[in-house]
């Protein structure tokens, strides 16, 4: 139904991406995916999504500095941040990721219904 | 004769004897001597006496050739007698604590026959009915047939001492305490990140794979006790976070006794109709602290009575007050008291030695999380206040919270004390 619309889905974690591509490939979406920022940061360049999921705490590049970055080369760019643990040490990191310019967050474990609304929402939005 | 003292070119005492019987220049000159030894003597044993005074040190001389026994003050100042009385083992015997009475006893026949004597501390009850910690320590002179001559015994009160240590061990338990929780906070935190990575399949994918199952089919209803599992195990990680996290926190003034109302507005519906909720609150002053947080603990300590009262019928009984149920009656005028009693099950000693650890549960596998008191526990603390249970198996429980009020409170309260007796003076 969406076969135009790309998304670029950032989780160091297999399971998840492959949970969330699944999630996003039955509602037609086109998936792309990446293991870290500096990966995810590759293909954006290469081929711009029209909608970027990606996980915070990560290795080699964490997700904060690829919001900052992805949104520094495109500032339009439709991201929503997602984390498990949602906070280092005293910070939540989610709310951070909203503050530099995220759309929206969520917290996994998350119900599927649920994210794709979320989905949604954000690619409608202007 | 007539003894007179007097101070010399160099300041020093010496004795002058008027009328005495003359003697030879040689035997005056002796006597001058001894006396002014004996000068010398007196004037040690003053500072000795000082000394020990200063040190809080009391003294008693047994002399068995004699049966003479000598008190320094110390020992009256200790003991609370009136030095009138003069040395009276009975009085001193009267004052020891029953438990501690063998002990001593004991200790003293030992001295009598020369044989060892440790030291020891007992206690005494006083007159007005203080307890006190005694240190007792003594010393046996034996003749050349070794049979005690004198003996010396020193008594100290170490009762603040004693006290104060308690204090540092509370303070250190409380601090042992406080980092566990820490700890477990940190590592509980990670486990929590790696879990809920875990869980993102096992709830999307069995939903997923349920949407696309015919409604008939019996894999649906093992794909749904899949996915609630996740959403169980979800719900814990969230328990786990919200303990191991140091929450950001909301500092306002606030009064606890609309938290209790706001609480239990929300938990009455959810208390089972056979337990009664009593609301004892007053007014109260002005706390610093964090709603949502003060609102949780309320929801933890109720939702821990009525489950200790279970299906049976009971009461709840939530008051607010001020400084009226402090432990060891503390300094009451600047704290606001949570209490929360019921007439549950209660616990015995070795469970309210446990319960705000981290995971400690008594509830049936499954139906408890052992957090729930911990969280209460690390946000009591960190508003700087006490929490406290008094409980006995089968006579219910009392948890209390202390909280103090704010300084800037107090003194916005006083200010306007002030203000509103300045404005019935000018009027």
């Amino acid at each position: 139904m969406e076969a135009t619309i790309r998304i670029l889905v950032i989780d160091d974690e297999a399971m998840v991406r492959s949970t969330i591509a699944r999630t996003l490939e039955r509602e037609g979406y086109r998936v792309a995916h990446a293991v870290d920022g500096l990966r995810g940061l590759t293909s954006f360049r290469k081929e711009p999504p029209d909608l970027v999921i990606t996980d915070i705490i990560m290795p080699e590049e964490e997700g904060i500095g690829t919001i900052r970055r992805m949104l520094a080369e495109q500032p339009e760019t439709k991201i929503i941040a997602i984390s498990g643990g949602g906070r280092v040490g005293n910070f939540d990191v989610l709310r951070i990721a909203e503050n530099i310019g995220a759309m929206a967050t969520m917290r996994k474990p998350f119900a599927p219904r649920e994210f794709i609304n979320l989905v949604s929402e954000c690619l409608k939005k202007k | 004769m007539v003894k007179y003292r007097y101070s010399d070119f160099f300041r020093r005492l010496n004795w002058l004897l008027i009328g005495a019987r003359a003697a030879s220049p040689t035997k005056r000159r002796e006597r001058l001597k001894e006396l002014e030894a004996a000068g010398q003597l007196s004037s040690r044993e003053t500072n000795l006496a000082r000394a020990l005074r200063l040190a809080g040190i009391g003294s008693a001389l047994r002399d068995y050739r004699t049966g003479g026994v000598v008190w320094s003050g110390e020992v009256y100042r200790i003991l609370g007698l009136d030095p009138g009385i003069g040395p009276d083992y009975e009085a001193f015997r009267r004052l020891v604590h029953p438990d501690d009475l063998i002990r001593v006893e004991t200790a003293r026949e030992r001295a009598v026959h020369g044989l060892p004597d440790p030291p020891f501390e007992y206690r005494i009850i006083k007159a007005d009915g203080e307890i006190r910690i005694l240190y007792r320590k003594s010393e046996t002179v034996f003749d050349g047939r070794s049979r005690p001559i004198i003996r010396v015994t020193i008594m100290q009160d170490l009762t603040e001492q004693r006290a104060a240590e308690a204090r540092r061990d509370e303070l250190e338990r409380q601090l042992q305490h406080t980092q566990k929780l820490e700890s477990l906070g940190t590592m509980a935190g990670g486990i929590a990140h790696e879990l809920n990575n875990m869980l993102v399949p096992v709830i999307a994918l069995s939903e997923l794979a349920c949407e696309d199952l015919p409604e008939d089919s019996p894999l649906r209803a093992d794909l749904e006790i899949i996915s609630s599992a996740g959403e169980r195990g979800s719900e814990l990680i969230q328990r786990v976070l919200a303990f191991s996290r140091k929450q950001d926190v909301a500092w306002k003034p606030l009064c606890l006794a609309d938290v209790a109302r706001e609480a239990l507005r929300m938990l009455r519906p959810a208390v089972p109709a056979t337990v009664r909720i009593d609301e004892n609150i007053e007014d109260v002053p002005l706390i610093i602290g964090d709603f949502g947080q003060l609102h949780q603990v309320v929801v933890i300590l109720v939702t821990n009575a009525a489950q200790a009262i279970g299906d049976e019928s009971g009461r709840i009984t939530v008051s607010i007050s001020c400084g009226s149920c402090l432990p060891n009656g503390g300094t009451g005028a600047s704290m606001v008291c949570l209490a929360i009693s019921d007439n549950g099950c209660g616990m015995d000693e070795a469970t309210q030695r446990r319960i705000f650890e981290p995971f400690y549960t008594t509830k049936p596998v499954g139906e408890g999380t052992g957090l729930g008191l911990s969280i209460a526990y690390g946000i009591v603390q960190s508003h700087r206040g006490l929490i406290e249970v008094r409980s006995a198996p089968k006579m219910g429980s009392e948890f209390s919270v202390l909280l103090p009020v704010h300084r800037s409170v107090e003194f916005i309260a006083l200010n306007r004390a002030d203000s509103e007796e300045f404005q019935r003076q000018v009027s």
